[in-house]
């Protein structure tokens, strides 16, 4: 039986409209944290609590493979909770900003990972949630749709969503997120204002780099 | 160690949205020193009342400069708030009975379609596709009806014994395809489960659904069966409805167990398939069991114990009894033992899945903490 301490004393209020960027080395603990945050799987110690039900778009599959583009956009308005009229009301809003026409009418698994990626993150923003989770969600999207994406996800902030996203891409978090913070081996390093946290993290990530970069040069030399 | 404590304090007007997670005991000693303190403080750093350092009390987003100093002066005094626990809740299905049950009646629809999608998608897997739902188990009932009818000879004096194996066989394969469908169910959907916050008792269900789905096909075969053999429609065949209701009922609840119980020892699917060959013979479903236990010293113990035992082996008895006319031995019984188990362990099996609802986000539980 293997145990992980994924993540151990982490404690922080979020509030509405606040845009959260989430950083941090691999297996930091970030995507753990949105996970128990969105109630997909319960903390050991100590508790989570939301005024209304967060919406996670992890990386993960959770649309059917055989199904096409448009069975799934249903299957996944439905997976939200959304009622027949509702899912009736945004299936072609979702159709649309996915702007991925013809290719809908095909089953899901003839898509690429970044058309994936769009759709799920269309069904997922379609409804105005007031917490919505990203999991990584803008890195396989391309440019242009990577532009409306923040563009949508910018309307959603000032429109009281509360946004976490974790994310690799410090450009990206800077963009978007007015408040950051920075896991480590499970603990919370820093948060704070964007610019203070990913500040520091990046000269904490150039600091390993070059420390490396000095070992290898005197193992070479 | 400090024991688990949540401690969620928002203001009465709600103007913010809070996700708070206390662990520490620090933290929980704050919390509780500082609901004595008045809720009229302000942030220490600006001067401003704890409500407008939030977001929504000036309309948008505090401007980068002074939120920097006001969000530590926001953050303590949430802290001062009045406990509001009805307004917080823990995310996903981690909830009280009641909500727990109105979120999975929401969530209906959702198991429908994804039911449906199942059976579409495992019926693309073979070339013949539906043919397999009539042609499974017209095989069955050939293969069984020459080994058991004519060279066992085992029909006990059963007038029409593929009429027999034919309400049998579909109404038993109703049971036991949609238990085993139902015990790898927390396997099956392990991508939904990992990303979705639904309660998951719905993946069970989904899969007993799905069963049933692909079963309606073959419950017209019975039927039609029973008819080409020389059986005669009745008023009484309608009691066929609730009988397959009652089964459904008790794949649900049995289901539940069976899938947390694989959840927790995956092995146990191993031996899953023994058991239910097993059942295939102790629920009379290829010869009349009632007429061999009879034959038997003590032949009346021993079928009570079958059928208090063996709801499958009641609701077999009963379907027979609705479409052949062929009686089971005691009624009273049969239907208490078949709606007892059925009702029951849907009790049983809602609660006891719920108990570890947020442990199959990790995957297979027996791995999680």
């Amino acid at each position: 039986m293997t145990k992980i301490e994924a993540l151990t004393g982490v404690t922080f209020d979020l509030y509405r409209g606040e845009c959260v960027g989430f950083v941090g080395g691999n297996g930091a603990g970030k995507s753990t944290l949105l996970r128990t945050i969105a109630g997909i799987c319960a903390p050991t110690e100590g508790d989570v609590l939301v005024r209304d039900q967060p919406w996670l778009l992890g990386v993960q599959a959770s649309l059917l493979p055989r199904l096409t583009g448009h069975q799934n956009i249903v299957i996944g308005l439905l997976s939200l909770g959304l009622t027949d009229e509702e899912v009736a009301r945004f299936a072609p809003d979702v159709a649309n900003f996915s702007n991925l026409g013809a290719a809908l009418d095909r089953p899901f698994k003839t898509f690429s990972s970044g058309m994936r990626a769009r759709l799920k993150f269309s069904i997922a923003t379609v409804k105005r949630p007031s917490i919505l989770l990203l999991d990584e969600a803008l890195a396989v999207g391309d440019l242009n749709f990577k532009r409306r994406s923040i563009r949508r996800l910018n309307t959603l902030r000032d429109n009281a969503t509360t946004i976490k996203m974790v994310s690799h891409n410090t450009q990206e978090i800077r963009r978007i997120c007015d408040r950051t913070i920075w896991l480590d081996g499970g603990k919370l390093v820093r948060d704070g204002s964007t610019n203070d946290v990913i500040d520091a993290y990046e000269a904490a990530q150039n600091a390993v780099s070059a420390l490396e970069q000095t070992q290898d040069d005197a193992s070479a030399g | 160690m400090a024991s688990p404590v949540g401690w969620m304090v928002a203001p009465a007007t709600t103007p913010f949205t809070v996700v708070s997670i206390l662990t520490s005991a620090r933290d929980r000693a704050i919390a509780i020193q500082s609901l004595a303190v008045s809720r009229s403080s302000s942030c220490p750093k600006t001067g401003l009342p704890w409500w407008q350092t939030g977001s929504e009390a000036t309309g948008r987003r505090l401007p980068d400069k002074l939120r920097g100093r006001c969000i530590a002066g926001a953050q303590l005094e949430t802290r001062l708030m009045t406990l509001r626990p009805n307004d917080l809740h823990r995310p996903g299905s981690a909830v009280p009975l009641v909500p727990y049950l109105k979120s999975m009646w929401s969530f209906r629809r959702y198991a429908v379609a994804l039911a449906k999608a199942r059976v579409e998608s495992t019926n693309a897997e073979t070339a013949l596709g539906r043919v397999w739902l009539l042609g499974e188990p017209l095989l069955f009932i050939a293969v069984y009806g020459t080994i058991f009818g004519l060279i066992l000879d085992a029909d006990r004096g059963v007038e029409n014994f593929i009429g027999f194996l034919a309400a049998g066989q579909i109404l038993y394969r109703h049971n036991s395809q949609s238990l085993q469908q139902a015990a790898s169910s927390i396997r099956t959907f392990e991508a939904q489960i990992q990303t979705m916050p639904v309660p998951r008792i719905l993946f069970p269900i989904t899969s007993v659904l799905s069963t049933f789905f692909n079963q309606v096909p073959a419950f017209g075969v019975m039927l039609v069966l029973l008819v080409a053999t020389g059986e005669r429609p009745s008023l009484a065949w309608l009691f066929i409805v609730p009988i397959i209701g009652g089964q459904f009922l008790l794949n649900l609840g049995l289901g539940a167990i069976l899938a947390r119980a694989v959840a927790h020892l995956p092995d146990f699917a191993n031996i899953l398939t023994h058991v239910f060959r097993a059942l295939l013979y102790a629920s009379g479903v290829v010869f009349p069991i009632r007429a061999f236990v009879e034959e038997r010293e003590n032949g009346e113990l021993f079928l009570s114990l079958l059928t208090i035992f063996n709801p499958i082996y009641a609701y077999l008895e009963l379907g027979r009894w609705a479409l052949m006319d062929i009686s089971p031995g005691s009624a009273g019984l049969v239907i208490l033992s078949a709606s007892c188990w059925s009702i029951g362990s849907l009790i049983v099996g809602v609660l006891w899945l719920r108990r570890v609802e947020l442990r199959f986000g990790f995957g297979q539980i027996r791995n999680a903490p």
